[in-house]
């Protein structure tokens, strides 16, 4: 015994020798004239789990774009390759595939992280290990206190306060005295928990003619919500709201609503990937006309006329590529193109600046966090204020003839940063966002 | 397990009948063993460090599932719900109250170990298929709970997050780092398993698992000792979920779910129960059989002509199923008892006994 316990503390003693390579690896001295042979841009998402349906057309999205670029001479003469690790929505997972970015060598200058989540779970190690992360959806705790993690997307919470605003002008129209009866009805996830959280409900309080009746969250692996949706018809809500996630939640929301006592009295409105043209998978386009709700990407039509010279620009890289099934032809496109956009323009202005040879997590970050206005392929501006990580801009879309498409103009989402963040160092002022 | 020695050696002394390593080859095999694990950091990337520190921390809760369910024959479905306890009370008690880990962690333990007791006391009156589902009213419970309550202080479904934690003033923000932590500490419990088994404690639990009844004819305290194999069992969950939060940094419901409890159990009857070497055997095979689905995913998704993301999702759970039913009727005392009779053949070789 006493032997096996010299050996352990002899080989530990080995074994911390500073020789695993967990520091920043020394990068190789290169002169300014000097290119990377590629750049390779490290992803993560969750391929193969309950997002699947939303997420597969990300893979297609950031290898046209990364073809695009590289058929355009990559940045700078450096041509990109993308890399995406499959994260199966499991926590394990995608530490691991961190682990394994992290180390790559060089250094990653940036990180693109599907999952809200797991950007969420990875803010400090993220931090510390200064690569600028970009992500599609953020979760407000990812983004506040403002850190390493970027998105093109307004929070949850801020999306749930537009959706708000809009209620309450609609509601406004009918006339009527009452006030709008609002159903919250949302996946048990962390994204859902902030769009029924303090701040919404303080912000409601401010829409004098909103009354929220019910708040209700259903396990997103259940397929059958059938007695959830009893519960709420007993508030009889004039409108129901939630994130439905893509896949199994949208189907089980729907199918459960159609034949529940809310279908024909309670109109339903989601968010964000509830109003991609993907949910058409797997649920009856029927059954969402009329469906509205704030999202923050222009819908992806078939065909080619579309709602923008960006978006028509968009439907021709995916058409370019034969072997793109005609299912991923949606938001999920779109917003892995905004996403990796974001990332390959941040970068490409980084280079500009400081050169390839200077090209680090910190120099992306800089333009990143100077990062007011940048035009991704007209598709979408995206920029975001002082001390805040994200965009503020949504449109209400709805489905109309069984495709998603605008219904307003593009407009400014409240701020509903938790109040502690609400302090002039962060941007604040009265008004809300900084400018 | 009895210990099968070639004809002609026979233990002379009581030294002999306990010694766990008996003869120099079982010594020098040992060593080297811990050798190459204590020394992994220095030739394997972070990314399978990763992997390796998830093994470890597995081995411990299902090390702790093995001496409930493999030696006391009382089955848990919600190991993970007890893992999630001892998680989620290390990270509160780190954020929130700015304890060092070595401070929380005995609270992390013992509170554990009273819900684990607690969750323990229908095996006093119910056992097999019943148990299963008292047990399994644990893992329905205890996370949502930890979502649904006290969410200024759990976080609800977002979780919580913890900084890198710091022993004897060393910062443990790398996988190499938390190795050693995580495998000192398995090792340690793999010991503590070992010893228990073979001391009276052990033979009690093995009484009962055999013969309730016959156990409580001889004396032996049913009501204890059924207490005591959930207490030690939440013990270890505690532990394990306490390195998990070390290790992960950021705990949310959401990863403490019955899939995970029913897969240690897997691991169980894989590697077989009642047997340490059989939890070690089992962890590390099933997390190799995941690690293989994953990658033949791709592929064999492809040969089928199947679209990308469809196979994978559908072959974890086809390949752990098959393993599972493979094990059941081929070898249902697992990899342990194939290793056994490999050792046996190996020893008496080139005679039958």
């Amino acid at each position: 015994m006493p032997i096996v316990v010299l050996v352990m503390v002899l080989t530990i003693v080995i074994g911390c020798a500073p020789a695993a390579p967990t520091t920043t690896p020394a990068k190789p001295a290169v002169s300014e004239a000097q290119k990377p042979k590629e750049f390779v841009l490290w992803a993560t998402q969750d391929l193969s789990g309950p997002m699947a349906t939303g997420t597969l057309p990300n893979t297609a999205a950031m290898n046209d774009l990364v073809k695009w670029v590289n058929d355009n001479g990559g940045i700078d003469g450096v041509m990109i390759r993308a890399e995406i690790i499959d994260t199966r929505y499991e926590s394990s997972l995608a530490l691991s595939a961190y682990s394994k970015i992290r180390e790559s060598v060089p250094r990653p200058a940036i990180y693109v992280c599907g999952i809200g989540r797991d950007a969420l779970a990875l803010k400090d190690r993220i931090a510390e290990d200064k690569i600028p992360t970009i992500v599609s959806s953020p979760i407000t705790d990812a983004i506040w206190p403002p850190s390493w993690i970027f998105s093109f997307s307004p929070s949850w919470a801020d999306l749930t306060g537009g959706y708000l605003d809009w209620l309450s002008n609609e509601w406004a129209k009918t006339g009527q005295s009452r006030a709008c009866r609002l159903a919250i009805f949302n996946a048990n996830m962390a994204a859902a928990q902030e769009m029924q959280g303090a701040e919404v409900l303080e912000y409601v309080k401010t829409k004098k003619n909103i009354e929220i009746v019910a708040t209700e969250l259903y396990d997103p692996k259940s397929l059958d919500l059938s007695s959830e949706m009893l519960k709420l018809s007993q508030a009889n809500p004039d409108y129901m709201y939630g994130y439905y996630h893509p896949g199994t939640g949208a189907a089980a929301v729907f199918k459960s609503y159609s034949t529940s006592p809310l279908a024909g009295k309670t109109k339903i409105s989601t968010v964000l990937w509830g109003l991609n043209s993907e949910i058409a998978m797997v649920v009856d386009p029927k059954m969402l006309e009329g469906v509205k709700g704030p999202h923050v990407l222009p819908p992806l039509l078939p065909g080619k006329t579309q709602v923008s010279k960006g978006m028509e620009w968009v439907a021709n890289l995916f058409d370019a590529n034969p072997s793109n099934p005609p299912q991923y032809r949606g938001g999920g496109y779109t917003s892995a193109i905004l996403v990796f956009g974001i990332a390959l323009n941040a970068l490409e202005q980084t280079v500009k600046e400081v050169g390839w040879a200077k090209v680090d997590g910190e120099a992306v970050y800089r333009t990143l966090e100077n990062t007011t206005r940048s035009n991704i392929h007209d598709i979408a501006v995206w920029g975001h204020s002082k001390g805040t990580r994200t965009s503020n801009q949504y449109q209400i879309m709805e489905w109309k003839n069984g495709v998603p498409m605008p219904a307003g103009e593009w407009t400014t989402a409240p701020d509903m940063r938790p109040a502690k963040f609400r302090t002039a160092e962060y941007g604040w002022s009265s008004q809300g966002w900084a400018k | 397990m009895s210990v099968d020695r070639p004809g002609g050696i026979y233990n002379q002394n009581y030294a002999q009948e306990f010694i766990m390593v008996r003869t120099g080859t079982q010594w020098v095999f040992l060593l080297l063993a811990l050798v190459i694990l204590f020394t992994l950091p220095l030739y394997v990337p972070g990314s399978v460090l990763n992997t390796v520190n998830f093994i470890g921390i597995t081995l411990i809760a299902v090390l702790g599932l093995q001496i409930l369910f493999g030696l006391t024959g009382q089955i848990s479905v919600g190991q993970s719900a007890f893992v999630a306890v001892g998680a989620y009370v290390i990270a509160i008690l780190i954020r929130e109250l700015q304890f060092s880990f070595w401070a929380a962690l005995p609270v992390a333990i013992i509170v554990t170990a009273i819900i684990g007791l607690i969750a323990g006391l229908p095996s006093l009156r119910v056992k097999g298929f019943y148990l299963a589902m008292a047990t399994l009213a644990a893992q329905v419970i205890i996370p949502w709970i930890l979502a649904n309550t006290w969410t200024k202080i759990t976080g609800g479904t977002t979780g919580i997050s913890i900084k890198a934690i710091s022993i004897f003033g060393m910062l443990l923000d790398s996988e190499a780092k938390l190795f050693f932590l995580i495998w000192l500490i398995a090792l340690f419990g793999l010991y503590f398993a070992v010893n228990l088994r073979r001391s009276r404690t052990g033979r009690a639990f093995i009484a009962i698992r055999d013969n309730e009844l016959a156990a409580e004819v001889m004396g032996i305290s049913l009501y204890r000792y059924k207490l005591l194999a959930f207490m030690i069992c939440s013990i270890y969950a505690g532990v394990a979920g306490a390195l998990w939060a070390a290790w992960s940094r950021h705990i949310a419901p959401e990863q403490f779910t019955l899939h995970q409890s029913v897969l240690w159990l897997g691991m169980l009857v894989v590697g077989g129960m009642g047997s340490n070497a059989g939890a070690i055997m089992g962890v590390i095979f099933l997390t190799l059989v995941d690690d293989f689905g994953k990658a033949i995913a791709g592929p064999l998704g492809q040969l089928l002509g199947m679209p990308p993301g469809v196979m994978a999702p559908a072959l974890g759970p086809v390949l752990f199923g098959s393993v599972i039913i493979i094990f059941l009727l081929f070898e249902p005392r697992g990899l342990a008892h194939m290793w056994a009779v490999f050792k046996s053949f190996y020893r008496h070789n080139p005679f039958s006994y």
